[in-house]
């Protein structure tokens, strides 16, 4: 009853609320219409004259989002040059289209170029961006990569988990010898993604997480969340759109499963290792014993909370879930 | 008035519905980085497999390396892999035509800046198309074509430096996995190759297997999956 209640004076709320913006907008429209061209690029690109795509008042470029793929970028890009300049809602972007220009930005500039942009679901899905792949350029951001470049992905690290590694391909070649000797076609893509989801829990967790398990259930939907943009990293004001489509209460409840998943991970460590007693770096085996070590011996400079411990398995789940990861 | 107003209204509603729909469903070019990150490695090893099954010939030679580093020995291990240069080779020339992130993990500026000559605004975001430039004809011969003897006797790679490639983007942002993901691809790719003999079966499955129609979405996958029939090789 009185979620119904609830329900139906937020609606009555949305009403004239949705009025009053859509008259904001045409106000705002109208006025950037009749300055249009000059001021709008001019404020947000100062006086470059770089080539830019021509755009729509207010949302720019947001309405060619979904088409806009590396081919489509590719002939968009083409007749401009190396750069060329597009806006999503407020927010302009370069797209870089050559060597040259990539090694500008990357490398010439790439101090100034470091950081990632802001992104709503990273807060929700990434413990507010606390992971190493999407945290904002600084102090922070570099002492979490080195822990993992350190612990995790350096190559003496990477060599360290060469038994594992061998241990798993092989049994994806007994499998592969079990379809010969039944004349069964291999389906490789699917071995493929089973093989990488394998090795990287085995390396994160230490353990592997059958098919059916919620572990991989929840990632499959954190994925697909994580690709989503909210309208309102673009245009700010329209951010409750988020809340009306549900897409941020979905983020929200597979965050929670998520974060089940890997406290009782890291609960499941720490009673162990409190039962058995073993201690010091000789003993790890996994990401997690090797962060719990970390956050016992205070060896880096700054605390380590749960929550970041949390943080970075998750990123270097899915990071070296497949390898390629990226930070 | 009155009537134009609401019309208006409607019609901006509508507008705004698609934005939202377009930028929540289909907005993969920002998707991030981590989803990215998750199914790279199998997005290649996939590439891969296509790319050799489509070309007997590169199939061919590359087992015959594999089997004059390694001998009758099954197993393929970590430590074969360094004297393998043309499945190092055959796995850059994959990243090459098929860089699972086609557009990298978009990039933000935190100061004014100036970019070939042209003023750049702190907060611009940048979004690198990796796929384009190592497709660019301007750097690569027949830049279309799966061709692995490109890199024998050339110095470039995928470490970041040679940014005619760059798969793993460059400098600070650049992804310290690389390591991990060559070791992987490099070892799946060559105890396939070395073990078994791969053929493409007929009908749909097969005419899928060698369909190289790229799946929507920040990591490229190959559309349809691949399928293929094995024989060991003793």
């Amino acid at each position: 009853m009185s979620t119904s209640m609830h329900e139906n004076s937020s609606r009555l709320l949305f009403l004239p609320l949705a009025t009053f913006i859509i008259l904001f907008v045409l106000h705002t429209l109208l006025n950037f219409l009749s300055k249009w061209n000059k001021k709008s690029i001019a404020a947000i690109a100062k006086k470059s004259s770089l080539p830019s795509l021509p755009k729509l008042p207010i949302i720019g470029n947001l309405h060619q989002l979904a088409t806009l793929t590396h081919r489509t970028l590719q002939s968009l890009a083409q007749p401009y040059g190396p750069l060329v300049l597009l806006h999503f809602g407020n927010v302009p972007v370069l797209v870089v289209s050559t060597a040259e220009a990539a090694r500008e930005v990357m490398k010439t500039h790439d101090l100034v170029f470091c950081t990632r942009p802001h992104r709503k679901m990273f807060d929700i899905l990434l413990y507010d961006s606390k992971e190493v792949a999407g945290a904002p350029y600084g102090n922070y951001w570099r002492q979490i990569k080195s822990i993992s470049v350190l612990h995790l992905l350096s190559s003496k690290k990477v060599q360290s988990f060469g038994a594992l590694r061998e241990e798993e391909i092989s049994m994806m070649m007994e499998k592969i010898r079990q379809c010969c000797s039944s004349l069964t076609p291999v389906n490789l893509t699917s071995l493929f993604s089973t093989l990488t989801i394998n090795i990287v829990c085995r390396v994160a967790l230490g353990r592997r997480y059958s098919g059916g398990s919620k572990l991989r259930k929840a990632l499959n939907e954190f994925q697909l969340l994580l690709g989503f943009s909210v309208l309102g990293d673009y245009i700010p004001w329209l951010d409750f759109l988020g809340r009306v489509n549900g897409i941020s209460g979905r983020a929200e409840r597979v965050a929670r499963d998520i974060d089940e998943i890997l406290e009782e991970v890291v609960e499941e460590r720490i009673s162990k290792k409190h039962h058995d007693g073993a201690n010091g770096e000789g003993q790890q085996k996994d990401y997690v014993d090797i962060l719990l070590w970390l956050q016992r011996s205070n060896a880096v400079g700054f605390p380590i909370d749960r929550t970041l411990i949390k943080a970075l398995i998750l990123v270097s789940k899915m990071k070296r879930k497949i390898v390629f990861l990226r930070y | 008035m009155y009537k134009i107003l609401i019309h208006v209204e409607v019609i901006f509603c509508n507008i705004i519905q698609k934005v939202e729909h377009e930028v929540t469903n289909n907005g993969y070019l920002f998707q991030d980085l981590f989803a990215a990150g998750t199914d790279t490695t199998s997005a290649v090893l996939g590439w891969a497999m296509a790319e050799l099954l489509r070309h007997p010939n590169v199939m061919q030679k590359l087992q015959g390396e594999l089997r004059s580093v390694v001998g009758d020995r099954t197993q393929i291990t970590e430590e074969d892999l360094s004297s393998m240069h043309y499945l190092k080779a055959v796995v850059k020339e994959t990243l090459r035509l098929h860089p699972p992130l086609a557009l990298l993990l978009p990039r933000e500026s935190m100061e004014d800046t100036k970019v070939m000559g042209y003023d750049i605004a702190s907060g611009t975001q940048v979004i690198v198309n990796a796929w384009a430039i190592s497709r660019d004809p301007s750097y690569w011969n027949q830049p279309h074509e799966f061709q692995p003897e490109r890199f024998l006797n050339s110095s470039v790679d995928t470490k970041g430096h040679d940014f005619e490639v760059i798969p793993f983007g460059a400098g600070r942002r650049g992804c310290p996995g690389r390591g991990f993901a060559l070791v992987v691809g490099e070892l799946v790719i060559a105890n396939l190759v070395h073990q078994f003999n791969w053929e493409v079966p007929g009908g749909v499955a097969g005419d899928q297997t060698l369909d190289m129609t790229e799946s929507a979405g920040l990591t490229t996958y190959k559309k349809f999956p691949i399928v293929a029939l094995a024989s060991p090789r003793t």
